[in-house]
């Protein structure tokens, strides 16, 4: 039996003797890394918004009048296959929208259950704009684009089915639009729903609050904000009609950011737009998302936009940024664990003891002051605290579970170009995007 | 043997094949009373439809059960499909073989008919008509497409009757349906105009905004290389398809792209969605409706029922009662009375042992006098005697008011004869006792089973 009264002060007292170069060395990768971008960059993007918080809300206040003035047409579009029990609460949810000059145009693509009935049933009550079906199924970027084709709005928000919204929401992600007019595309602030479901769900809202809600804060405020999820997001129409629309998947929410953001417009975070989103029930489903999601940075950030890092006519800072911080923080930085792992094994296997418990303090301790910093700007700040408890967890679940997927998934797409035999796209989409290298 | 010959002053052109006499005819002058006497058929010897079916209505608009009922036939150089029920049959190459076949055969079932004439009045005589036209044709009355119709469909016989047309024509028929004459066989739905009653409708999609039908189909196309999709006409250029997206043509269909959808245009609101109403137009009314709004019609086959044969054959409101109070274990119902027979007739033929049926018809004129409940009683009576001298074992059961069949199990002849003879002497009695009837005599006659004796009922 361990005995845990013992080991404790020892490990402390050890690293507490061996002086602070000694703690550095051994833990050079939690410092360097995880240290300035998880938590002093939140602490310091959070101590900036504090200072122009007044600034700020005058200025959204003012775009908000504006947007109310003008009530331009919004086209919310939602492209989906076998969506189709999802539909009615999704309209029952946009109906208490503050905003109401919306259009509502749903695409089935090739579903296989009741969606087509229950589609054609809800346009012909009044209750969406315009339902499309496509009898053949074409994916989800070509379901997105029929939509878009058939939008008359000046704006389009992208949501998926599953989704539920706060009343001012739709309103919230438009307005940033009229506080920037070089701003192309906003994304909402999607958060877990079923987070009270078990501890899958649970650790993966803590991700998400982590990752989208703070993550995305801070990255918009700097300016490198790189990917608009696809849950939620909005689009100045001639942004988007000028990329041509979405290309094929998977990840097409980070591809469609990238692609506005090369051509000249800004992309924002609008963190008071909330969305409540369904995550997956269990590692195994949870597990085969983010494969998906994963191969898609690989795809998409290295492979198909590299030109980013080139220079040429169009080249931006910002992009590079955006696109070198997205890889550096997922690709390279997983790399650079293994290696640390590596390092740490061979230079200091004799004192595993004291390093993996060191390790594990450290990496709870940040978790608890990330759960501060989200606690500092999130506006459901009351009823996220019951997520506290769980937050020594998120030691195994980013720190371990969620790299060796990572790991996975990047061998897999780096090795094989697996992105392409997903079946989240039809074959005849995947084949043609394989053999023209998108 | 054919024979042509010209009768009397009026100059009759009858035509004799093998004993049945056919009257020639290509029109209307003639008068049908005087001629009816002298000739078996009718033989129309013309193309025109017309003539033909005011020939065929001279025919049944008559109130003469020797008339009305006349089998009428046409010459095969008419032979249409609107004619076909219409007219008995065709005669081809003035072969008159199977037309003197089935005129023997519906004069034969004619001869069994108990009346002479019937009126034209109420829903009696025009069901009255129609049962004894089934009857002497043995056959149901199947609907034919007729254009010109309200209903789209007319009945044989019924549109030569009164000239009725569409619904009223099958009020009469449905009544006798409910009251037991009748079955029907559902053969169509016909759809019709709810502010007129027309089946002549138009249907046709709309538009779902503005309700016009200058509609515009176009394909969807899918560009699977750039996941662009947009109407066909986005990417025709010239005889090219290029996709306005990426600017790469499309050679081939499921290697470049595919068309998983279409789009409909108005022309009128512009309104584009893949969803139209369908809108129907009356041409008799020129009113729209919409599909919900119209009104369902059954098209269905009528076929005589046992109860509606009787009254076929004798003219009045039905004796039969089909449903009697139970006089004992040993009386059950018609059909089941059937069932029982064949069962019986096949152990029978198994076993070797002696079956027998015992049949007993009333003959009284005066039974037809009786009113429903008379008969109801009547009926209780005559089954009371015929079980109370049966044997546990036997079964008997009621055909209608004059017809009783029993079915004696393991009887001897011995037995059988002496149960013909107490139910002729008590029944008469019963008859004579009670209705004060001098006129009746009561018929009975004893098969054995296992040969074919059951096909006398079957």
């Amino acid at each position: 039996m361990i005995n845990w009264d013992q080991i404790l002060p020892e490990y402390l007292i050890y690293w507490h003797e061996v002086g602070i170069w000694k703690f550095v060395r051994v833990f050079w990768y939690f410092i360097v890394f995880e240290l300035f971008r998880y938590i002093l960059l939140d602490y310091i993007v959070a101590f900036f918004r504090f200072l122009f918080r007044r600034e700020r809300k005058q200025k959204f206040e003012h775009a908000r009048r504006m947007l109310r003035m003008e009530n331009p047409l919004l086209s919310v579009i939602v492209p989906g296959k076998n969506e189709g029990k999802h539909l009615y609460k999704l309209v029952k949810s946009l109906n208490e929208q503050t905003y109401k000059n919306i259009e509502l145009i749903i695409v089935d693509d090739g579903s296989d259950d009741q969606t087509p009935i229950i589609g054609r049933n809800l346009e012909k009550l009044g209750m969406i704009d315009l339902f499309l079906r496509n009898e053949q199924r074409g994916g989800k970027a070509s379901a997105a684009n029929l939509a878009l084709r058939f939008a008359k709005g000046s704006i389009i928000v992208h949501l998926d089915a599953d989704c539920s919204f706060d009343r001012d929401a739709i309103e919230n992600i438009v307005v940033p639009f009229y506080m920037d007019p070089k701003i192309g595309a906003v994304g909402g602030n999607v958060k877990v729903r079923n987070y009270d479901d078990g501890l899958c769900q649970r650790l993966q809202a803590i991700e998400y609050l982590k990752t989208v809600s703070v993550g995305r804060i801070a990255t918009s405020s700097l300016g490198i904000y790189k990917i608009i999820s696809g849950a939620f997001g909005a689009f100045k129409r001639e942004a988007i009609m000028g990329v041509g629309g979405w290309d094929i998947g998977p990840g097409l929410d980070g591809d469609i950011t990238v692609k506005i953001r090369k051509s000249g417009y800004k992309t924002v975070f609008e963190p008071s737009a909330v969305c409540l989103t369904s995550v997956p029930i269990n590692f195994r489903i949870l597990t085969k998302q983010r494969l998906r999601w994963d191969k898609s940075i690989i795809r998409f950030r290295v492979r198909k936009h590299r030109d980013i890092f080139y220079p040429h006519a169009g080249f931006s800072w910002l992009n590079f940024f955006a696109s070198f911080e997205n890889i550096f923080y997922n690709v390279i930085l997983d790399i650079t664990w293994w290696i640390y792992i590596i390092d740490v094994i061979i230079n200091y296997n004799s004192t595993l003891h004291f390093i993996i418990p060191m390790n594990f303090t450290l990496y709870t301790a940040v978790a608890f002051a990330q759960m501060l910093s989200i606690y500092i700007f999130s506006e459901r700040r009351n009823e996220e605290l019951k997520l506290w408890k769980y937050a020594p967890l998120m030691t195994l679940y980013t720190g371990t579970y969620l790299r060796i997927v990572r790991t996975i998934a990047y061998v897999q797409e780096f090795v094989f170009k697996k992105s392409y035999d997903d079946p989240w796209n039809p074959v005849k989409s995947s084949s043609q995007a394989k053999m023209h290298g998108f | 043997m054919l024979k042509i010959l010209k009768q009397g002053e009026a100059r009759l052109n009858v035509i004799e094949y093998e004993g049945v006499v056919f009257l020639r005819v290509s029109h209307g002058g003639f008068n049908l009373s005087e001629v009816a006497p002298h000739i078996d058929a009718m033989y129309i010897e013309t193309t025109d439809e017309d003539v033909i079916n005011g020939l065929v209505s001279k025919v049944r608009e008559s109130n003469k059960v020797s008339e009305y009922l006349m089998p009428v036939f046409a010459s095969s150089i008419a032979m249409k499909p609107a004619l076909e029920t219409v007219v008995d049959g065709f005669v081809r190459n003035m072969d008159f073989f199977q037309a003197a076949r089935q005129t023997r055969e519906i004069q034969e079932r004619i001869g069994q008919i108990k009346y002479s004439e019937v009126g034209d009045e109420n829903y009696d005589d025009y069901v009255l008509k129609t049962l004894s036209f089934l009857f002497s044709r043995n056959q149901a009355l199947m609907p034919f497409r007729k254009r010109n119709s309200s209903t789209g469909y007319a009945y044989p016989f019924l549109c030569n009757l009164d000239h009725a047309d569409g619904f009223s024509q099958l009020e009469y028929i449905n009544t006798a349906v409910q009251d037991g004459l009748l079955n029907t066989t559902l053969v169509d739905k016909v759809n019709h105009c709810p502010h007129c009653s027309d089946t002549f409708l138009h249907f046709r999609e709309s538009c779902s905004s503005c309700g016009s039908i200058d509609l515009k189909y176009e394909d969807l196309i899918h560009h699977f290389k750039c996941a662009h999709v947009a109407p066909l006409s986005d990417f025709v250029q010239g005889d090219k398809l290029c996709c306005p997206k990426c600017d790469n043509e499309l050679r081939h269909i499921g290697i470049d792209y595919d068309k998983p959808s279409e789009i409909t245009v108005c022309n009128t609101c512009n309104h584009q969605s893949q969803e139209t109403n369908m809108t129907v137009h009356c041409m008799g009314c020129g009113k729209e409706s919409s599909l919900s709004e119209l009104n369902t019609h059954d098209v269905n086959s009528f076929e005589i029922t046992e109860k509606g044969i009787v009254r076929a054959i004798n003219g009045k409101k039905t004796q039969v009662i089909t449903k009697h109070k139970q006089v004992s274990s040993n009386v059950i119902e018609w059909d089941l009375f059937k069932l029982y027979l064949r069962q019986e007739t096949k152990r029978a033929q198994l076993s070797g042992s002696p079956a027998a049926m015992v049949s007993i018809r009333l003959n009284a004129e005066a039974l037809w006098e009786l009113s429903t409940h008379e008969s109801g009683v009547l009926q209780h009576e005559v089954l009371n005697i015929l079980s109370s001298y049966i044997r546990p074992t036997d079964l008997v059961a009621a055909r209608n008011i004059f017809d009783y069949q029993i079915i004696v199990t393991m009887g001897s002849t011995e037995y059988v004869e002496e149960l013909k003879h107490v139910v002729e002497v008590n029944l008469i009695k019963l008859i004579k006792d009670n209705l004060q009837i001098e006129s009746c005599s009561v018929e009975v006659f004893s098969e054995e089973l296992g040969g074919n004796a059951n096909m006398a009922i079957v």
